[in-house]
């Protein structure tokens, strides 16, 4: 159970160096506050969310009904920004001229050097469109889509994340959860689609099993054999993905 | 069309909760009497507005006949027509009963709380400069936002697979916390694409009202020394800014991925929490009687948490409770208890469904 309880705050704290801060706070208010209310919203509560967090009884309590992953959303609870950013004005006010703006920039430092600033997350790149999903996603769906119906398209990999979030008439025989290890999802078609060599008749074997109007790969793959000579034809090339359509089947046009 | 889109966008998203919150903030203290707590409140009032219309529509689509194909204009016509007789009559309330909340001076700001408030209001625009010109990946958004992407689609809510299309039955591990639903109800009110409203509109919303949170929240703790409520607000979003020390902060959370419930639940609902007891407690504190559309915004907003995620009731539950405890440890006065658990009966009513749906 302890490692239940201290792997999500773990993962939480990240380095722990801004949680640290957060406790000297915690108890630098406890020493210093004078008003009561204060010190039941930002010293008495954070402490008894920690005290049942870290609480075997309460974390087995709450691991019966809810999933493991999120156990760590307790910590939600406490008021780490309210409070360091309280303290910091606490001590500011404690100083007076010169000293003051020194202190102001030694807290903003100690800040920025304790935490990470959230543009330079490797997830964060430059929106291409208002949607925030790669432009090639609405290229791509906008050129397969029929109008009053559903397509059916196998997309590579990378794109998979985003196909729905832009267009709902375009469906997938496998979506996110295919790219979750732990889902342990599986499809032969998604497996044949991503790898190095593409094995034509299996692709259209398994994309017909499963009713696909498209199949659409990237740009460097081997391709063993000719999608042609199963009544595919090559619909577009757009933003460097191939996509070939299955003439065998009805799309409503 | 752009702009009349935005207008209509900024009426129903912005206007009505204002509307809303103005006929709340009426009945209380003229120091809760400001547009700030007006905008909280009549978000947080909205939202559990919409929770309460969307969730039995969600449960019965499927079974009644009247539902088949109109469920989700059903949910979008019902919500948005409550919410403008709401606004309405709040903002009657308030014409008739909110005096007050002119300020009787103006008061000189100094020049240095002039330049801290420069300050916070720079960081803030390049925030919400962040949310045009950034996506931040994350993969639960090809549940989320398609979610809304096909109500506004197809009628339909929680009865097809997000990440496929294809139909399956009711998803009841998400369907009773429909954030994605309001997302989709927004789209089609305004006219944009869900993803638009989502990624865009909903984080231009939700990262001013956080701060206008912290800011009331700073307000009160800085009572009678105005002068350094701005340099905690630029010490919050210096915070906020940093605070990615890992991908499970709360500040994480607003900052990359706002316009999921999860994010809404941990930097809207959480703090305005805090507000909201530290308001209550203060009355208990001196003795003075708390006004019945406190009690309302507590119950509104535990409600509003239920919305935003399936754990928001119990976290919001957990959390007044353990104040309950300390303030009765501390005044030693249990009148409150008894109002304080009946706000808590929406926590109570989601997670009991969400525990019977599961079984």
């Amino acid at each position: 159970m302890w490692d239940m309880i201290l792997q999500p705050f773990r993962d939480y704290a990240g380095s722990g160096m801004l949680i640290a801060l957060f406790l000297a706070a915690e108890l630098f208010l406890f020493v210093s506050e004078k008003n009561k209310m204060t010190r039941i919203v930002f010293v008495y509560l954070p402490a008894l969310v920690l005290l049942l967090y870290f609480l075997p009884p309460f974390a087995a309590l709450i691991y019966a009904f809810v999933e493991s992953e999120i156990y760590y959303r307790l910590l939600w609870l406490l008021p780490v920004t309210p409070v360091l950013g309280y303290t910091a004005v606490k001590i500011l006010s404690g100083c007076a001229g010169i000293k003051k703006w020194g202190v102001g920039a030694a807290l903003g430092i100690m800040i920025m050097l304790s935490g990470s600033l959230v543009y330079k997350s490797p997830l964060a790149v430059r929106a291409e469109n208002p949607y925030h999903v790669p432009q090639s996603v609405v290229d791509i769906c906008d050129a397969i889509r029929v109008e009053g119906r559903e397509v059916m398209a196998a997309f590579p990999m990378e794109l998979i994340p985003y196909v729905r979030q832009y267009s709902p008439y375009v469906c997938m025989p496998y979506g996110r959860e295919i790219l979750i290890e732990r889902w342990h999802f599986q499809n032969e078609l998604y497996d044949l689609l991503n790898a190095e060599v593409l094995d034509v008749e299996l692709i259209v074997e398994k994309a017909r099993e499963q009713n696909c109007h498209y199949v659409i790969f990237g740009q460097g793959k081997t391709i063993n054999g000719s999608f042609e000579d199963y009544e595919y034809e090559l619909f577009d090339v757009i933003d460097g993905y191939t996509i070939y359509t299955d003439t065998t089947l009805y799309k409503g046009l | 069309m752009l702009i009349l889109r935005i207008i209509s966008l900024l009426f129903f998203a912005l206007a009505l909760p204002v509307g809303m919150g103005a006929g709340l903030t009426a009945f209380l203290d003229r120091r809760e009497k400001n547009i700030f707590f007006m905008w909280t409140a009549g978000q947080l009032l909205e939202m559990a507005l919409f929770q309460i219309v969307a969730v039995p529509v969600i449960l019965l689509q499927g079974r009644l006949d009247f539902l088949d194909g109109r469920a989700f204009t059903v949910v979008t016509v019902l919500f948005e027509g409550l919410s403008a007789v709401a606004a309405m009559l709040g903002t009657v309330v308030w014409i008739k009963k909110g005096r007050g909340y002119r300020p009787h001076t103006v008061e000189k700001i100094p020049k240095t709380a002039l330049l801290w408030w420069g300050t916070a209001a720079v960081l803030l625009l390049l925030q919400l400069a962040g949310v045009f010109c950034l996506r931040f990946m994350d993969g639960d958004d090809a549940y989320y936002m398609s979610e809304a992407v096909m109500a506004q689609a197809s009628e339909n809510m929680y009865r097809h697979i997000p990440y496929t299309g294809m139909a399956t039955e009711l998803d009841t591990r998400h369907c009773l916390a429909p954030f994605p639903i309001w997302i989709a109800v927004l789209a089609r009110v305004s006219g944009f694409h869900a993803s638009v409203i989502g990624q865009v509109a909903v984080p231009m919303l939700l990262i001013p009202l956080t701060y206008a949170v912290y800011g009331m929240i700073g307000s009160r703790l800085f009572k009678g020394r105005k002068d350094r409520l701005p340099v905690f607000m630029v010490f919050v979003q210096l915070l906020v800014l940093w605070g990615n020390y890992s991908i499970y902060t709360a500040e994480t959370f607003l900052m990359t991925r706002t316009r999921q419930g999860k994010a809404a639940l941990a930097n809207l609902i959480i703090p305005a929490l805090f507000l909201l007891l530290y308001l209550l407690g203060e009355r208990v504190a001196e003795n003075r009687k708390i006004e019945k559309s406190l009690w309302l915004l507590l119950a509104a907003t535990v409600t509003a948490a239920c919305l935003c995620s399936t754990l928001g009731g119990f976290l919001t539950a957990l959390l007044t409770g353990l104040f309950c405890i300390c303030v009765l440890v501390v005044y030693r006065k249990p009148k409150f208890l008894l109002p304080a658990c009946v706000c808590l009966l929406p926590a109570a009513i989601y997670t009991g469904l969400y525990l019977l749906l599961q079984r």
